[in-house]
């Protein structure tokens, strides 16, 4: 079977890059992963340089008010530095740093908390941006939201918090205890938070590009499949044409086959119903089944077909139907014709003992060798042309056959008209 | 008297009468007549008739065929089976009305032949698939009520090509009871088409009045002229 195609893999957005202003012009990123990951992004971006923005007028102040100035300036440049590279680093590849990246980013994070007792002033460590450990954890926080592994996440936190809690504590004759606990709950929610919405948001958009792919593998084998139908009998044909046995009362019988099954391989290319090329046929209503049957099986008068429709006369079908009926039974023939060796075919049609009739019944049933279900894949002709296609006109399909045993091939569905009465839409 | 069955043929073709006996040698072959009245002349015993429906020719334009061929054959007081390239429905249905016991088509293997040429010899009514279809029309159109749910069944499945074998698989029943309620329900069917009026049947299958006069036995008056020849079902 062959491999589905993963949208994912396919998708343009793999990298944002210069694409974020295509999403600002274009109403935000995609709703694919990878859409979902540049979003993650720019909220770590956004995080970490706005964190970084908000400081910065306060440097000079800090600087001056620092018991070390110089620690101060070296925590300040190196958080500076972490905040610049891990957005541009996110930013060029289109996604989050790994964990690893992560756990070194948040490793200098708790350093720079750890050392802000030594490097701020007392009076600058809680409410002020001279004091710019808090706020700048809460954006190392923010961009750990991204991380991958759950564990590795929890660590992190952890860490951050047991620094700040460090930090705090050592300002605590200047800030209130709630004031303390306010700022550590801070970090805490708005951790788990975020994570937890990064993490429905990749399921979401998980879900988004898997629905999309199963979505593009039903088309494709749709579109397979009305291929088959449409191929599937013409090839019959041309097979049997090609047979130098051949008398000249079948070859010609093939012939006005095989020119009906070229208008429906012309339709098929055209994306037309097979009607639109056939002036013949006549599409204005339901049409009777009886001789949508007889006149099929009269093509096939090299084969002993006892047609038996007596039960089934005036019952009508809608037109789509009726050429799905018409196709399914070429097929049927043509296999009995190509494959089956039987005998007798007998074509048998019942509207049951209803007035008006709601359903038919239509039964194929050859006394060729037959073949285990079970054990044969079933082919083009019986598993899309028959099954398949009468399926999706809402005609059951049973296909009962035994090795040396005959096959039955029992069809049933609504009828859509019978002389002097309206029966549409029941069944 | 032979254990064995036996039969007489009775064809205008001498080729399906010289090679009948070399062809099917499950039965003997007693007698075999180009006229059916030669048959009744010499009214040798034999446990079946297998007659042709088609027996007038330049050599004996005067033949008695068709279901006349039939009737007289059964007036004779034998089993006929009608072996025949007939495939109009009404026709074979007509010989049945006649008393046939059963109708082969000369298009049947011949293996297949001679086993439903021992089945009528048996008694049993042997039909085609063309009259199985009808019966289950008449069945269904409630002209035949005697029939039980099981024999329904097997009606209905036999009307759809299927074999005893498939039919015992699908009703759960061994093959020969199966064939017994086949055989009850052909007797039956065989008493309503001898006993039905032609205008009866006429009004059971919706067709027009008079549809089956040219077929029935017992209904239709007598050809004359050129009709004979080309209408050589008739009565003559």
């Amino acid at each position: 079977m062959s491999r589905r195609p993963d949208l994912r893999e396919e998708t343009a957005d793999a990298v944002p890059g210069p694409r974020t202003w295509s999403w600002v012009r274009g109403g935000g990123p995609p709703t694919t992963v990878a859409g979902a990951e540049s979003a993650i992004v720019v909220l770590v971006i956004g995080a970490r340089i706005g964190t970084l923005v908000q400081a910065l007028p306060s440097l000079p102040g800090g600087v001056s008010s620092s018991p070390a100035p110089a620690w101060y300036v070296a925590c300040w440049a190196a958080a500076a530095a972490a905040s610049i590279t891990v957005s541009v680093t996110s930013y060029r590849r289109g996604h989050a740093l790994s964990d690893r990246a992560q756990a070194v980013d948040i490793a200098l994070a708790v350093v720079i908390v750890l050392l802000g007792p030594w490097t701020v002033a007392v009076e600058d460590r809680i409410g002020s941006w001279e004091g710019f450990q808090p706020g700048y954890a809460l954006s190392v926080v923010l961009s750990m939201i991204a991380m991958r592994h759950g564990g590795v996440w929890l660590a992190g936190l952890s860490a951050i918090v047991a620094a700040e809690v460090f930090y705090l504590a050592s300002a605590s004759e200047t800030a209130s205890a709630s004031t303390i606990v306010g700022n550590l709950f801070t970090v805490i929610v708005l951790g788990v938070v975020g994570r937890g919405s990064v993490q429905y948001l990749r399921r979401v958009a998980d879900d988004a590009d898997e629905a999309r792919a199963q979505a593009s593998e039903l088309a494709r084998l749709r579109e397979e499949q009305r291929a088959q139908v449409a191929i599937h009998n013409g090839a019959a044909v041309m097979h049997l044409l090609g047979d130098p046995s051949l008398d000249d009362v079948t070859r010609d019988r093939l012939l006005e086959q095989a020119q009906y099954e070229a208008t429906r391989m012309r339709a098929y290319l055209r994306g037309v119903p097979r009607s639109h090329l056939d002036p013949d046929e006549d599409t204005s209503g339901p049409r009777p089944l009886a001789d949508v049957v007889s006149r099929k099986c009269r093509e096939f008068d090299d084969l002993v077909i006892e047609v038996a429709l007596d039960l089934g006369q005036g019952v009508r079908v809608e037109p789509a139907v009726a050429e799905a009926v018409e196709n399914a039974l070429t097929s049927l023939l043509l296999n009995v014709r190509m494959h089956s060796g039987a005998r007798l075919v007998v074509v048998h049609l019942d509207a049951g003992d209803d007035f008006p009739p709601t359903g038919w019944v239509l039964t194929v049933h050859d006394d060729g060798h037959g073949f285990d279900p079970a054990g044969v894949e079933l082919g083009v002709g019986l598993r899309e042309v028959v099954r398949g296609e009468l399926g999706r006109h809402g005609v059951d399909v049973r296909i009962e056959s035994t090795a040396a045993g005959g096959t039955t091939v029992t069809m049933a569905g609504a009828v859509a008209g019978f002389p002097g009465i309206d029966v549409e839409g029941t069944r | 008297m032979s254990e064995r069955p036996t039969a007489v043929v009775v064809d205008d073709a001498t080729v399906i009468r010289q090679s009948i006996p070399a062809l099917m040698p499950a039965f003997d072959i007693v007698g075999s007549y180009p006229r059916v009245e030669a048959l009744i002349a010499e009214r040798p015993h034999a446990d079946l008739v297998i007659l042709d429906l088609h027996l007038v020719n330049s050599t004996q334009p005067s033949a008695r065929q068709g279901v006349a061929a039939v009737r007289a054959v059964v007036a004779a007081g034998y089993r006929a089976c009608v072996y025949s390239q007939e495939e109009r429905r009404f026709v074979l249905a007509a010989c049945l009305a006649a008393g046939a016991t059963g109708i082969v088509s000369k298009s049947e293997p011949v293996e297949s032949a001679q086993s439903m040429f021992l089945d009528a010899m048996a008694g049993q009514i042997v039909v085609p698939q063309a009259i199985i279809s009808l019966m289950e029309l008449l069945v269904r159109r409630n002209c035949i009520t005697i029939l039980g749910e099981r024999q329904r069944q097997v009606l209905a499945g036999r009307a759809r090509g299927l074999t005893y074998a498939e039919l015992s698989r699908s009703l759960f029943l061994s093959e020969s009871t199966l064939r017994g309620y086949w055989r009850e329900l052909t007797l039956g069917v065989s008493r309503y088409l001898q006993e039905t009026t032609p205008s009866d049947i006429e009004r059971a299958l919706g067709l027009g009045p008079g549809d089956l006069l040219d077929f029935w036995p017992g209904s239709a008056t007598e050809p004359a002229g050129d009709s004979a020849s080309r209408d050589w079902w008739h009565l003559r």
